[in-house]
């Protein structure tokens, strides 16, 4: 006979009770004067072997029950001598290897899927020539298979390595039981080799087994558990926040923040290890289960990948967090206007190609120009900016789209002209800066805010012949102004929507109103504005996937390739195809920094991570589990054969118990 | 008097018309017509004068009638001499828990029941008190004033000493001259269990003879709980252990005991009288009259 729960065996001496009680609760009666003493005497000299014995039996009895209803408690089982399961019926017996990389966790210098591994095989060992059994990890389990003899399995159990992937106790069991569903003889059994971990149940509790399809409970479920290390500490995500494009792919007060978890008590260290910049390690300050770290890193250029480590700790596999943080590419800006003639030479449209125009070179920034009627079939998010000029009136379906995407956080650059029509930009007025009035015949000249930025491109030469009357709004900005004989009249205002912002300027650049577009002042006004325009929403692009994701990408204009290499932190490389300009990695399986080359450069990095959402780094034990845990104490095989082939004796003992209570009921009674 | 309260006669008085009457080895004795001839004042029959017949007892009015000799005979009435043996031990003053009255005062009430109803059948009553020895002897008489006597006496007596039934009755028997019954009440509790002897020295005198076996209900169920320590009332060691355990043992021994008696009093033709302290003594008083008036059996 063994036990499923020996440790109860401990309550036994508690059956001393009863003896216990009998003592303490022994009354001592009064003295009383009696008339017959002698026949009391005598009756007890007669009585006394009877009264005896009767007492010996209750006290034995009320004993012996409750040494019977504490073993009882230990989950008695009766233990079957020779192996091979149930007194010679064939054994079929599904062994699934937890392979999550919780169990590489080290303990004592073993991690939990060696010593598993071992209970397993010593199980293996322990079965006859008529079982079959069926070795696979719980990922795979729906792709159980017998092995053809136990020397196999014996093979496949020691082939099992640490992966990377979480653990789902569900599926691999309702896979293991439809496997076995369709044998229809003998014993049929699961033996699980895993670490028992609670993240593995998600969140399941009661008998949730049952639910599960092709669920039998005849079937024997069964768990080797290695001992579960101390606590455990590990690296959650890492995000790169603060950092501004100057100019080109250049980060400037670039932030990097890594934050970490923990089971237990460790208290780690963690440090940031990028090429050629390794920061010191920091002593991490947890608040609660969680805690975080920043780093500074100044001005970087170009992309920016490496690691954060923790200081080392039973599961090593979650100590490191990969990132590859890449700028933005610079956005462009888009011309709509509705005049074909906008851009044709001596117009305002001409004069904007000349300055931000493809390829005209006179800044980095680069404008398309299209018709105002297409606006809702370009990619908005591509441009930076927007400029609408060249309108006599502006349609409603074509201002609710600028509104749209202006809100959204991109600038828009509005220039009316003279031509106009009065209430052209009535379909604008929530988003204007300013309130619009008519349009003023006049002269005048441009004067700037900040006169000493723009000395030396003689502004006086530039005359304003008409503008259009507007008063700022409350919250909005002017920058330039007219100053004509009647006043000084804004020039170029500009307020805020949403997270976007939207700018107005009144003379308009025709020369029918001004010569602005004709002077040197021009070029670099529109410059400082485009750029002031594209300051907005440059944001860090995170190149992180999951282990076992697929990492895709644009392919960079500037690199014309039929396809893109992949290479892996081990140095293999994988050729991917290049379509409709974007390329696919391979499944990537080992965390670290990938690199992807193209047209002989590299042209991107990603990194790929573990699953922190898995929950493997959190070694917690489950609190209930639907299997029989068998103790990883070197004897997993006298343990299972004795749980398999043993059948529950705690009824038998119950049982005893309830009849030696009423045998003691009945001599305290006669 | 004490042991004598006007209820009791009252209903004594109504008893009075069952005459009490003794077995003894030789037929019936008591207050009775007797069945031989004898020189009692009630006539009972004529018979045919035979030569040396007293002619005192002849019939003359007969004879002038009839011209025939014929004797008158007469019935002999006798009064009986009563003697009340008291076990006055130490034992007989045990009062259970729920009895109202000691063994001894259960007695006393009964024996004065009794003498009171065998001076209203003008017999003569005795009374002899012992425990290890006699204590208290009264002499038989057929008056008022001797069942007051009696009952003084009994007043004046304590129940204390040992009893031994087999030695001391025969003593106190033996101051009891021309005895025609005896009745004796007693809880029996003799340690030497010699009751036996005792009723065989009955026996031997040849009289009539009663026993009243005086009990408490706690004598009979030992109904104690608990460790208890049981002190001895005639003398000796005290005893302690559980009476719960060995109540069964106990029953069966008491119970032992009384058909013993019963088999001894039936064999030396003593009416035997079972009685309680928990029940009134008029009702031993009543079963009693019924049994020796031959009412009941």
């Amino acid at each position: 006979m063994i036990f499923a729960r020996p440790f109860l065996l401990y309550l036994l001496p508690l059956a001393l009770l009863p003896l216990l009680i009998y003592w303490l609760l022994a009354r001592r009666g009064g003295g009383v004067a009696f008339s017959a003493v002698f026949l009391v005497r005598r009756a007890y000299a007669e009585g006394l072997l009877k009264w005896r014995l009767r007492r010996f039996l209750i006290l034995s009895a009320r004993c012996l029950a409750a040494a019977l209803l504490l073993a009882a408690l230990a989950r008695p089982l009766m233990s079957v001598s020779g192996k091979g399961g149930d007194g010679g019926v064939p054994l079929r017996l599904a062994v699934l290897v937890d392979n999550s990389y919780s169990m590489s966790a080290q303990s004592a210098g073993k991690s939990s899927l060696y010593i598993a591994r071992e209970a397993g095989l010593r199980i293996l060992s322990g079965l006859s020539a008529g079982d079959k059994v069926a070795v696979t990890t719980m990922e795979s389990a729906s792709r159980m298979a017998w092995s053809p003899d136990i020397g196999a399995a014996r093979t496949s159990l020691l082939a099992v390595k640490e992966g990377s992937g979480g653990t789902d106790y569900a599926s691999a069991l309702a896979s293991a039981y439809e496997f076995l569903g369709r044998e229809k003889e003998g014993r049929k059994a699961v033996l699980l080799l895993t670490d028992s971990a609670a993240h593995g149940l998600r969140g399941r509790s009661g008998n949730w087994e049952k639910s599960l399809k092709g669920y039998d409970a005849s079937v024997f479920l069964a768990a080797a558990v290695p001992t579960a290390p101390a606590g455990n500490a590990w690296a959650k995500d890492c995000s790169a926040s603060g950092g501004s494009l100057l100019e080109g792919r250049v980060f400037s007060g670039l932030f990097i923040e890594c934050s970490a978890e923990r089971q237990g008590t460790v208290s780690p260290s963690i440090l940031l290890d990028i090429p050629g910049r390794q920061k010191a390690p920091v002593a991490l300050s947890f608040s609660g289960a969680s805690a975080r770290a920043s780093w500074p890193l100044g001005a970087v250029s170009g992309p920016v990948y490496g690691r954060a480590v923790l200081s080392p700790d039973p599961l090593a596999a979650d100590n490191v967090r990969y990132f590859a943080f890449m700028p933005p590419s610079p956005r462009k800006m888009l011309c709509l206007y509705s005049d074909p003639a906008y851009v044709r030479r001596g117009r305002a449209g001409n004069f904007l190609q000349g300055v931000i125009g493809a390829g005209a070179g006179v800044t980095s920034i680069s404008c398309d120009f299209a018709d105002i009627g297409a606006i809702n079939s370009y990619d908005m998010s591509r441009y930076g900016g927007i400029v609408i000029g060249g309108f006599k009136s502006l349609g409603q379906q074509e201002s609710a789209a600028l509104e749209r995407y202006v809100s959204r956080g991109a600038s828009a650059l509005i220039i009316p002209e003279a031509y106009t029509e009065a209430g052209g930009l009535r379909f604008l007025e929530r988003i204007l800066p300013a309130d619009v009035g008519g349009l003023s015949v006049e002269k005048g000249r441009l004067f700037p805010k900040n006169p000493s930025q723009w000395s030396g491109y003689e502004l006086d030469k530039a005359e304003i012949r008409g503008f259009l009357r507007v008063m700022p709004r409350s919250g909005s900005k002017v920058d330039w102004t007219i100053r004509t004989a009647r006043g000084d009249f804004p020039a170029l205002v500009s307020g805020s929507v949403g997270s976007g912002r939207v700018f107005l300027w009144t003379p308009g650049l025709e020369t029918a109103w001004t010569s602005f577009a004709l002077k040197p002042v021009f070029a670099p006004w529109l410059a400082s504005l485009s750029a002031e325009m594209l300051q907005t929403r440059l944001e860090v692009a995170d190149n992180s996937i999951l282990s076992g994701g697929r990492f895709s990408a644009e392919m960079p204009q500037s690199v014309a390739a039929a396809y893109a290499e992949v290479a892996s932190p081990s140095g293999e490389r994988t050729r991917v195809p290049v379509e409709k300009g974007r390329y696919v990695s391979p499944v990537s399986e080992q965390p670290g920094v990938y690199s992807v080359f193209a047209g002989g450069r590299e042209i991107s990095r990603y990194a790929v991570n573990l699953n922190p959402s898995q929950g493997e780094s959190d070694l917690s034990r489950a609190a209930a589990v639907p299997w029989r845990e068998i103790a990883v104490d070197g004897k997993e095989d006298e343990a299972f054969f004795g749980a398999l082939g043993g059948e529950e004796l705690a009824p038998v003992f119950v049982l005893l118990a309830l009849l030696l209570l009423a045998g003691e009921f009945w001599l305290a009674k006669s | 008097m004490k042991y004598l309260s006007p209820l009791t006669v009252a209903r004594l008085r109504r008893m009075r018309k069952h005459m009490l009457r003794f077995r003894s080895p030789h037929g019936l004795s008591g207050p009775h017509r007797s069945r031989l001839t004898g020189l009692g004042q009630e006539f009972s029959q004529h018979r045919q004068y035979n030569d040396g017949d007293d002619i005192r007892f002849v019939d003359w009015k007969a004879f002038a009638r009839r011209d025939r000799l014929y004797i008158k005979e007469f019935e002999e009435e006798k009064s009986l001499r009563v003697w009340i043996l008291m076990d006055a031990s130490a034992s007989m003053g045990f009062r259970g828990a729920a009895a109202p009255l000691s063994k001894w005062e259960h007695s006393c009430r009964i024996a004065m029941g009794l003498a009171y109803l065998l001076s209203l059948q003008g017999d003569y009553c005795g009374l002899c008190v012992f425990s290890e020895d006699v204590r208290v002897r009264t002499e038989p008489a057929a008056t008022l004033s001797a069942i007051a006597a009696i009952d003084d006496a009994l007043a004046s007596v304590n129940p204390s000493g040992r009893a031994s039934l087999s030695a001391a009755l025969p003593l106190a028997m033996s101051g009891c001259e021309r005895a025609g019954a005896f009745i004796l009440l007693s809880d029996l509790l003799d340690e030497n269990e010699n009751f036996a002897a005792a009723a065989a020295s009955i026996k031997r005198r040849g009289s009539g003879a009663a026993l009243f076996h005086v009990s408490d209900r706690d004598e009979m169920e030992l109904p104690y709980s608990g460790r208890t320590l049981f002190s001895e009332l005639e003398g000796g060691a005290p005893f302690e252990c559980e009476p719960e355990t060995l109540r069964g043992e106990y029953s069966a021994l008491m119970a032992e005991r009384s058909r013993l008696c019963q088999s001894v009093c039936h064999a030396s033709s003593i009416a035997y009288f079972p009685t309680v302290t928990d029940l009134p003594p008029e009702y031993a008083l009543e079963n009693a009259v019924g049994v020796l008036s031959g009412r009941r059996t």
